[in-house]
């Protein structure tokens, strides 16, 4: 098995010290590890071909002399092979350092120890003094994650089962864009094929394991996607009076707009989107508190306790 | 616990080993193995594995690892270090992300870097991933410490169910992950028992010089009710609004809660989606808290 390794290795020095064209037959008498029947060994070559693909490593194709279809050649430029991190301040290490422990023990772990200990090899010292203490966590561990970010990164499509609002699984087809978290949820948006329009997923209503369809580079990503878009909150455009009980009702008093202290009751106005969450909102606060406009809210929250007393009576 | 590694991993290992020991020669192998995440002896194997590999076999890379420190020579060609992959920038990209909106606002020194290395590890990545951290990371650090150096913590800590904002003095314990939340068991000398607290709902944090007190072994044994819910709509929020406590797979669940207070405001902000069927006791206090909400309508 680490004669596997050993051969890729030893191919990815052959081919990155060239500044010519290696031929195959060129590859399979000089690089150690190459033996056996000739179409042995160039599935030998097809497979680790693929596997330095994999690491990121791209294999140049290209012939001696374009005029003439002969025997063409392989190489690795080492400009697409070098990371180009040569600005890297030694606070910036210390940053790349805090921030790569995020992941611990989370999905993205063995990744995030990959790129600082590639960061490292600068050779610079880092500078933690100069950043405050901070323990940041990604707290994710949902494998699906690493496979979302992997089909962006190849630009393919992915399909799953996703609990729909009435927790029925159904299957989805998206073009994945992006990914982040919010809120402690974390989150995919993507071009639903289906539907036919941006939709955002959240990771732990997924219901199957994600599995990609279709080639890589299927799609683009739109050149004004932006993440933080996609996860910002609509503004809270309309606004609700509420009372609620002296010294109640924190979870609301800290969301209002105004605030108009009286004897036993406080108004609030309250700025909210959707109406159903701010009925739910007051609701949670019991006989602490109620709505006093607009009309519709407070006609839902009397629709709502009436059923509610009705149903437990 | 130790996945065990494919020979691409362990390719792609010893390819980025040579940088590494070239810009840190000398380095113990103990130290080495601890930067890879990897064993002692996995690291041999690479070592070894390394050894072996060259531009020809008249030209192979020299290592010296006997002695227990790592040198490396003749290793011109692979002595670059490989281009992130895309998942690593992602993982950096959000890491920095978690930090760069938890910082300090006088640190606009720290916030510009952040902002220099999304453009240097790769400004289209950047673009596509987002992160906000769901709790303050400098809390998070607090509690770290006083969970190593065995320390109490002053702390104002708003609970929902008790519809309070109250200031504590507890001794951490242990903390734990739930649902992609953290939750920090500890001794609150204010309650003079263990308590679980939501460590997003921690609004300030302040580490105290006296020492973490001798916790009562005798635990304060919550009980436990357990009640049944019928779900009539919205099944995905209400499911989720009950949290981890639930079982049962479709519109009837089981769930077992600490709180009648949490259970009940649970259902009433349900709007009418929720009902509990049992037990009779709950029922009852939910009836009569929606009858004194509705008469302050009329």
């Amino acid at each position: 098995m680490s004669r596997k390794s050993e051969r890729l290795v030893n191919l990815t020095i052959a081919l990155l010290a060239t500044k010519r064209w290696v031929t195959k037959s060129a590859i399979f008498t000089s690089v150690d590890g190459y033996e056996g029947e000739p179409e042995a060994m160039e599935r030998m070559f097809e497979r680790d071909k693929d596997d330095l693909r994999n690491l990121g490593i791209i294999i140049e194709v290209g012939s001696f002399d374009p005029l003439f279809e002969d025997e063409v050649g392989y190489r690795i430029r080492p400009e697409s092979y070098q990371a180009d991190l040569a600005s890297i301040t030694p606070r910036e290490l210390s940053l790349i350092s805090l921030a790569t422990q995020a992941w611990q023990g989370a999905v993205l772990n063995s990744s995030a120890l990959s790129a600082l200990v590639k960061l490292k090899s600068l050779g610079i010292d880092s500078d933690f003094d100069s950043i405050p203490a901070m323990t940041p966590v990604a707290h994710i561990s949902d494998e699906n994650f690493a496979a979302v970010i992997d089909a962006i990164a190849e630009r393919r499509v992915i399909s799953f089962n996703y609990l729909n609002i009435d927790f029925a699984s159904k299957s989805r087809v998206i073009e994945p864009y992006g990914a982040g978290t919010k809120g402690g949820f974390w989150y995919v948006a993507g071009q639903d094929l289906d539907k036919k329009a941006l939709r955002l997923f959240r990771l732990d209503r997924f219901d199957s394991e994600v599995k990609t369809q279709g080639k890589a580079a299927s799609y683009r990503i739109p050149e004004d996607f932006v993440m933080a878009q996609a996860l910002s909150t609509p503004e809270k455009t309309q606004s609700a009076q509420v009372k609620v009980r002296r010294d109640k009702a924190h979870a609301l008093r800290i969301r209002a707009t105004t605030i108009e202290e009286g004897d036993e009751w406080t108004t609030l106005s309250i700025p909210y989107l959707h109406e159903s969450e701010l009925v739910s909102d007051v609701l949670w606060h019991g006989d602490d508190a109620f709505i006093i406009s607009p009309d519709s809210a407070r006609a839902s929250a009397i629709k709502a306790l009436t059923k509610i007393a009705h149903a437990h009576g | 616990m130790v996945k065990k590694t494919t020979p691409t991993e362990k390719a792609a290992r010893m390819l980025d080993l040579v940088p590494f020991i070239s810009s840190h020669q000398g380095i113990a192998t103990t130290e080495l193995a601890a930067e890879f995440g990897i064993s002692v002896e996995e690291l041999l194997s690479d070592l070894n594995s390394l050894w072996m590999c060259g531009d020809n076999r008249f030209d192979l890379i020299d290592l010296q690892f006997e002695s227990g420190y790592v040198t490396i020579r003749n290793a011109q060609t692979l002595n670059r270090i490989r281009s992130l992959s895309q998942q690593e920038i992602v993982a950096v990209l959000l890491g920095l992300d978690l930090i760069g909106k938890d910082l300090p606002e006088d640190r606009e020194d720290l916030k510009g870097d952040i902002e220099d290395l999304r453009t240097k590890l790769g400004s289209e990545i950047a673009r596509i991933v987002d992160a906000s951290p769901a709790q303050d990371s400098q809390i998070n650090s607090l509690i770290s410490q006083a969970l190593e150096g065995k320390r109490r913590l002053a702390i104002t800590y708003y609970s929902p169910t008790d519809d309070q904002v109250s200031i504590r003095e507890i001794t951490p314990l242990q903390l734990t992950t739930s649902e992609n939340r953290d939750f920090l068991i500890a001794f609150c000398e204010s309650a003079g028992g263990q308590r679980t607290f939501r460590v997003d709902r921690i609004q300030s944090a302040t580490l105290l010089e006296s020492p973490a007190s001798q916790i009562p072994t005798s635990s304060t044994d919550d009980i436990r009710t357990v009640a049944t819910v019928k779900i009539s709509e919205n099944i995905r929020r209400c499911r989720e609004s009950l949290g981890a406590f639930i079982s049962g797979a479709g519109p009837t669940v089981q769930v077992s809660t600490y709180s009648d207070g949490w259970l009940s405001r649970t259902v009433m902000s349900a709007a009418g989606a929720m009902e509990v069927t049992s037990s009779a006791k709950i029922r009852e206090g939910i009836a009569i808290l929606a009858g004194k909400t509705l008469d302050l309508y009329r």
